[in-house]
Formats: C-alpha cells, structure tokens, sequence
C-alpha cells in the first residue's frame, strides 16, 4: 500500500495506472472507517478475575443491605454487561456465588462471597441500583467503579440523635392509632425510644441478633408495662404492644414473599426463616417481661 | 368517624412512615415522599373501611395503591421501589392481633382446660395477623409482578438506554 502512495507521489497521476491508485486510496478510507466504528463499539476491557471480584463486593453489600434476589441478579447483571461479561448468579443464605461467562459463553471464572451479618440501609439499595443504571448507558472503568463502591460502603446510617425520638414518636403514634388515650401514648413513646437505645447499645457490642431482639423486646415491656401498674388510661395494653413494633422483621418477610414470588425457593425460604425467629425472640422477650411484672391484661 | 379523627390519622400514618424511614436509611431526598404515600396508604384504608369493606380487604387495596404509587415514584426519584413501599405499609401492620394472639396462647398455657372461646379467639386473631400480613407483602408486590421482571423505566422509556444491559 505505501508503495502505491509513494509512486502517487512522485510520478503523478498517469492514466493507465488509475486502477492501482484508486485501489490504494480505497485501502486507505475503508481502513480508517472501519477502525472508527471500531473505537465506538468498544466496550472497556478488564480482566475477569477483577470484574468478578468487583461484581462480587457489589452483590455481597446488596445482600447485606436489604435488596431482594431479583434485584441483585438485575443490578449485577447490568454491570456485568458494560464488560461484555455475562454473570451467572446464585444467591443462597450464607453469600452469593458468581460465574463469569464472556460473551462466547465459556466459563471463566467462579468465586464466593460470604455474607455475615443482616441489615437495612436502603440508600445503599438505591445508590448501587442507579450506578448500574448509569454504567448501563455509559460504561466506566473499573478502577473507578471501585472507587464508587468504597464511597457507596461508607455511606452512614442516620445518626442516633435523629432515629431515636423519630421511632419514639412512630411507635407513640402507632399506639394512638389503635385508640390508646394520649398518656398511654407517652408511655409507648418512652418505652419505644428506650429499648431502641438498648437495642443499639447491644447492636455495638456484637451481641448476637435474636439476643438483641429479646433483650429490646423485654426492656420495651417492662417500661411499657408502667402504663398498667400505674393505671394511666384506659386500653394501657396498647403501650406494650405498640412500644416492640419498631422489632418487627418486616424487611425479611417482604423481601421472602417477593423472593419466593419471583422463584428464588431457598433465598425465600431463608428469609422467612430468619423472619420467624426475629418474631419468636420478640414473643420471648414480651412473654418473659409480662412473667416478671406479671401484667395480666 | 369524624373528618377531625380521619385528619388526625392520616397524619400519625405520615410519622410513622418517616420514623421507620429514617429507621430503615431511606435516602434523604426520598423522606418526604415516603411520608406522605404512608398517608395515603392509610388514607385508603380508612375509606374503604367506612364503606363497609372488610378489613382484609381494604387493607389489600391499600397495599396494592402503594405498591402502584411506589412503582411511580421510584421512576420519579431514580430509587428502588422499596425505599417508598417498606416504610409506608408499616402503619398498617397487625401488631394488635399478633399481641392478642400471644396473649391468648399465654393464657392457654396456663389455663390448661379446653376452653373453646378462648381457643376460638387465638385461632381468629392469629389468623388475621397472619393474612393481614400476606396481604401486606403481596399487595405491595404485584404491581411489579405486572411489569413481568422488566424494570420500570423499560416501560415509561424515560432514558435512552443501551438494550445491551441485561433489561
């Protein structure tokens, strides 16, 4: 081809070799087309251990936060794509294991991740799931995805000051909704924020998660139970029952219906297991704390 | 029920919604929102309730209204479905019946007679509790059952998006 260009160049152009230049040129132009479409189409390359560990991390903190299965298999897919890679994802109780096909369909790579312990942080959700929405049109590469995920990690709760007199007030108003006077209300308020402090005290000192739930279930009893022995109002049960509302697994059993309606079997039997003993350790808790004052209602 | 009760609890439903919002880490920017489709989800059930629907199912039209309104939301604020629907069916949660029915095997228990008002009343209280709460959860989630597991946005076309991202 360069032979073709320099003969161009210093002979000129001569009728009886037109076929070879206009080949040359021809050469040429389909050649730096064809490389600019290349450029446009290309996805960005990284190498599959890393994008499987990234993808990993990714589903692993999902889990820890609250998402439900499809919704982990949906994100984790759709950052998988902006590779060219296609995750095969199964998502038990104890962590999620991940197979990384490229786009031939063979299997690269498989890894583990383990999930130790349960909690809610929506925004986490949120956050994870409208980056996937945003690599998905535009990919990013994956150093930077890493860096998106370590922001997304440390993203705080809300802090104590702000959740505790919130739940008070929701547990107060949950009591005042089934018709408790507005003294039983306060009670319910108090025993709500109280034992939601104690919940968190025992939260930081790593106590497990159904002893968290019946210590905080049983203190929310006993001071709610104030509201009887000191005959406060009419309907003073209510403060008991609405003050241990803020216990409820509800998150693990929503998230277990969905699962099992969209055909995750075991995730959502995992999660309505896990739900059921959150709900004995509550029961026990009450049961316990209604023993000791011996509030019968 | 006086318009001054329904105003009172329509608002007590907005403050238990942002309570476990907060408690639940719900974005900032979606707080409000949650709030106020918590009312509304109570707002529903108390309507239907004076019309003279039964309990379930009012409380199942009321699920299935924030499951729809949590599906526009989610479009409208770039969040999962859940941030809005989780806190806001909280109110309407059977934690009376469930009480109850503790109550009821407590007494059982220590009874330790046959006695079928008492067995009748365990029974009724906590299979409410227990249908009270599917209702709950399946109502919130069939409105996304309807998407048939496409994502919200594939529907509405709200972004240009490339088709290659696993929908």
């Amino acid at each position: 081809m360069f032979g073709y260009c320099a003969q161009f160049f210093q002979r000129g152009y001569r009728a009886r070799h037109w076929a070879r230049y206009y080949s040359a040129a021809f050469f040429l132009i389909s050649h730096l087309i064809i490389k600019l479409v290349l450029m446009t189409e290309q996805r960005i390359q990284a190498a599959p251990i890393e994008v499987a560990r990234l993808l990993l991390d990714f589903g692993v903190l999902l889990l820890q936060s609250g998402a439900h299965t499809g919704r982990i298999i949906r994100n984790l897919q759709r950052i998988g794509a902006s590779f060219d890679y296609q995750p095969e994802i199964f998502v038990a109780f104890s962590g999620i294991t991940l197979t990384l096909r490229d786009k031939h369909g063979i299997a690269d790579i498989t890894l583990f991740g383990r999930v130790a312990n349960y909690g809610v942080h929506l925004a986490t959700v949120a956050a994870i799931s409208q980056l996937s929405w945003q690599v998905s049109d535009q990919p990013i590469s994956i150093s930077e995805l890493r860096e998106r995920l370590y922001t997304i990690k440390l993203m705080p709760h809300y802090s104590r000051w702000q959740i505790i007199p919130m739940i008070g007030l929701a547990c107060g108003a949950l009591a005042r909704l089934s018709h408790a006077p507005w003294s039983v209300v306060a009670v319910a308020a108090l025993a709500a924020a109280t034992a939601l402090w104690l919940r968190m005290w025992l939260q930081r000192h790593k106590f497990n998660g159904l002893l968290v739930v019946l210590f905080a279930a049983l203190f929310a009893t006993l001071v709610g139970s104030s509201a009887t022995l000191l005959h406060v109002g009419d309907n003073s049960h209510l403060a008991i029952a609405a003050s241990v509302l803020f216990l409820i697994p509800g998150v693990p059993l929503i998230n277990a219906v969905i699962d099992m309606i969209n055909g995750y079997m075991t995730m959502g039997i995992g999660r309505g297991a896990a739900g059921l003993a959150i709900s004995m350790a509550l029961a026990g808790g009450m049961l316990t704390g209604m023993q000791w004052v011996g509030v019968s209602i | 029920m006086t318009l001054w009760s329904f105003i009172e609890a329509v608002l007590l439903a907005a403050i238990v919604s942002a309570g476990f919002a907060l408690l639940f880490s719900v974005p900032k920017r979606t707080l409000i929102a949650t709030a106020l489709l918590g009312a509304l989800g109570l707002a529903i059930r108390l309507v239907l309730l004076q019309w003279e629907w039964s309990l379930l199912s009012s409380t199942f039209m009321a699920a299935l209204a924030i499951g729809a309104c949590s599906m526009l939301l989610s479009w409208r604020f770039h969040a999962p479905c859940i941030v809005f629907s989780l806190p806001a069916v909280i109110p309407m949660v059977p934690g009376v019946f469930a009480f109850r029915t503790m109550l009821g095997i407590l007494e059982f228990t220590r009874l330790g007679v046959l006695d079928l008002s008492l067995l009748t009343q365990i029974m009724s209280n906590g299979l409410n509790t227990a249908f009270l709460f599917l209702c709950l959860a399946v109502g919130v989630s069939l409105p996304n059952l309807l998407l048939r597991g496409r994502s919200i946005r594939s529907v509405f076309g709200l972004y240009h998006l490339n088709q290659r991202g696993g929908l």
